[in-house]
Order: structure tokens, then sequence, then C-alpha cells
């Protein structure tokens, strides 16, 4: 097999790897609950809305540890504050 | 000899790092493998905390079809079925211990102990405005449907649905099923500080141009009378 051949199939072998990257990616959306526990306690949180990329959910906190709050929580658990004049939920 | 593995450490390489390049090409999509999220409105659960009050003698339910690129082709079409159901905060939150933890797709059958309210299905093929892109669904009842007992602050009101999309304009069809949750109720617009029955539970689904479906549980915010 010479060289050029090699380079041809490749190529064809990186694009498709990048081509079912990219449908993977638009197959996977939002999950509709996202639920787990940190140090700080537990957590549950509800899809609100998907928007920007971003999905935006309602969030309930129980079983604190003593002198943590829910923003503990979910901070930990890697959720993002939002403003609340983020025009995705107003 | 060395060509060929330099072509499968290649090769190798591209499978391991081609989804970091991702974003890099999906970056006009909407939807990201590992999408950010946001949180709000988080609260501490108080168990078991008994708000009649805050139940509402019926409720409406309100789908609608808010963007569409094909809206004025006469081949579109969007087909919705629905199931509006609560559910008690016992049983919510024994079904959130069996889930997963992270992120998860429970179906409303996972759900025990849920009350049905309301259920339909509606295929719709004039979608030029959004008038014609809404279902409404009037005077559900709800109070009289949840035992005293499980009026509970943290219960919750759940929406099943499956949904079929032709878009015509893109020449594509696309399809989801899911839930929505959300409180029986909601804050008083007048009064941040409190709390008023939901008089509505809404439904909404977005095609992007490039053929992508968002949804939300959100109110739509254009005006009903386009």
């Amino acid at each position: 097999m010479n060289l050029k051949l090699r380079l041809v199939l490749l190529s064809i072998g990186v694009l498709l790897t990048l081509g079912l990257s990219q449908r993977v990616a638009q197959a996977v959306g939002c999950p509709d609950i996202s639920a787990g526990g940190t140090v700080y306690g537990n957590y549950d949180c509800r899809l609100i809305t998907e928007c920007g990329g971003y999905c935006y959910f309602n969030c309930s906190c129980s079983d604190l540890f003593p002198g943590s709050s829910c923003d503990d929580v979910l901070h930990e658990a890697g959720f993002e504050d939002v403003d609340p004049g983020d025009p995705c939920i107003n | 000899m060395i060509t060929r593995i330099l072509t499968i450490v290649f090769l190798m390489w591209s499978v391991v790092f081609g989804p970091c390049l991702r974003p890099l090409i999906a970056a006009s999509s909407s939807i990201a493998v590992k999408p950010a999220q946001g949180a709000r409105g988080n609260r501490t659960r108080e168990p078991n905390l008994h708000v009649p009050s805050l139940y509402a003698d019926k409720i409406n339910f309100i789908a609608t079809l808010v963007d569409l690129p094909g809206a004025k082709k006469k081949e579109s079409y969007w087909e919705l079925s629905y199931q509006l159901f609560f559910v008690s905060e016992e049983k919510y939150y024994e079904t959130i211990q069996r889930l997963p933890r992270g992120g998860s797709n429970p179906t409303p059958e996972e759900f025990s102990g849920r009350i049905l309210l309301a259920e339909g299905r509606q295929k719709k093929t004039r979608l030029e405005t959004l008038k014609e892109r809404t279902i409404t669904l009037t005077g559900v009842t709800l109070r009289q449907k949840v035992p005293d007992a499980q009026r509970t602050k943290f219960a919750y009101l759940m929406t099943g649905y499956a949904v079929k999309i032709f878009d015509a304009e893109l020449n594509t069809t696309v399809y989801h099923s899911g839930i929505f949750l959300t409180e029986p109720y909601e804050t008083d617009p007048n009064d941040e500080k409190q709390d008023i029955a939901r008089k509505s539970v809404y439904l909404s689904f977005r095609v992007t141009p490039n053929g992508a479906l968002n949804r939300s549980q959100l109110r739509p915010k254009t005006p009903i009378s386009q």
C-alpha cells in the first residue's frame, strides 16, 4: 500500500470519528432530572428549560450538613448560579 | 514499519481526542455533549409541610410549538401525546432514591402512586400561527383528586409527553419523549416572598434552524395572539 493511499484512508478515518462525535453531541441533551449527594447534603433538580446550549434546573436540597446551605450543595455538585435576569428564564 | 505504527497511533489519537474537538465543530448546535448546568430557585426541603391552600381547584394545561422553521409549509405537522399527573412528595422522593446519581430520564411509570389528572393526543397540520401551534386544556381538576394529606409543599405536578414534529422546510423529523416536574404552586408575581396556587402548567417546544429540538416548561414569552 503506498503512502498516498494510506493518507487518504487515514483522513477518512479521522473524518468519520469526528462526524460520529458530532452525532453523539446532537443526540445527548439535558436530563429531565439530576439528583445526587455531596459532602454538604443531597440535591434533586428538575429540568425547567433547554436554552442556548444550557440546561436550567429548579433544585431542592435535603439532609444538609450543619452550617451548609443549598447553594453549597449545588456548587459542589457542579451547578452554576443563574442570573435572575437571564433571558432564558424570563 | 514506522509508517504503519504512525498510522495506528494517529488513528488511536483521533478516537481519543476526536470528542475534544467536538465543540469546534458543533458550535452552532444548541445541544452539547455535556451542557453546562444552571440552577435556580434552590430551596431546602421541609418534609411533609401541609399547604392545601397552594393547590388550585382547577388548572390549565397549555402546550405550544413556539418555533418551527417550516411553520408555513403545509406538509409540516406536530403530533403530541401528553399526560398530566400528580406525584406525592413521598412517592417522588422514593423514586429519586432509586434513580442513578447524576442526570437521568425516568418515565412516568417509574413514579408509583401517581394520580392521573388529564391525558390527550393531538396531531396538528395547520401550524402557521402561534395560536394554531397551541394546544389548550382548561379546567383540569386538581385539588379534589389529591388526598388532603398529600397536599404538601414538596409534591409535584408531572407532565409526561411524546412529541413528533416534521418540518417540511428542513425536511427533518424530530422525536422526543420525557417528563417535566413542577411545583403545584408558584411565586406571586406581585410579591416574590409569597407563593400562590399554580393556575397553569406549560409545555413548549422549539425547533431550531439546524433541526434540534429544545423543550421547556416555562410560559412561552411570545404572546399567543401571533
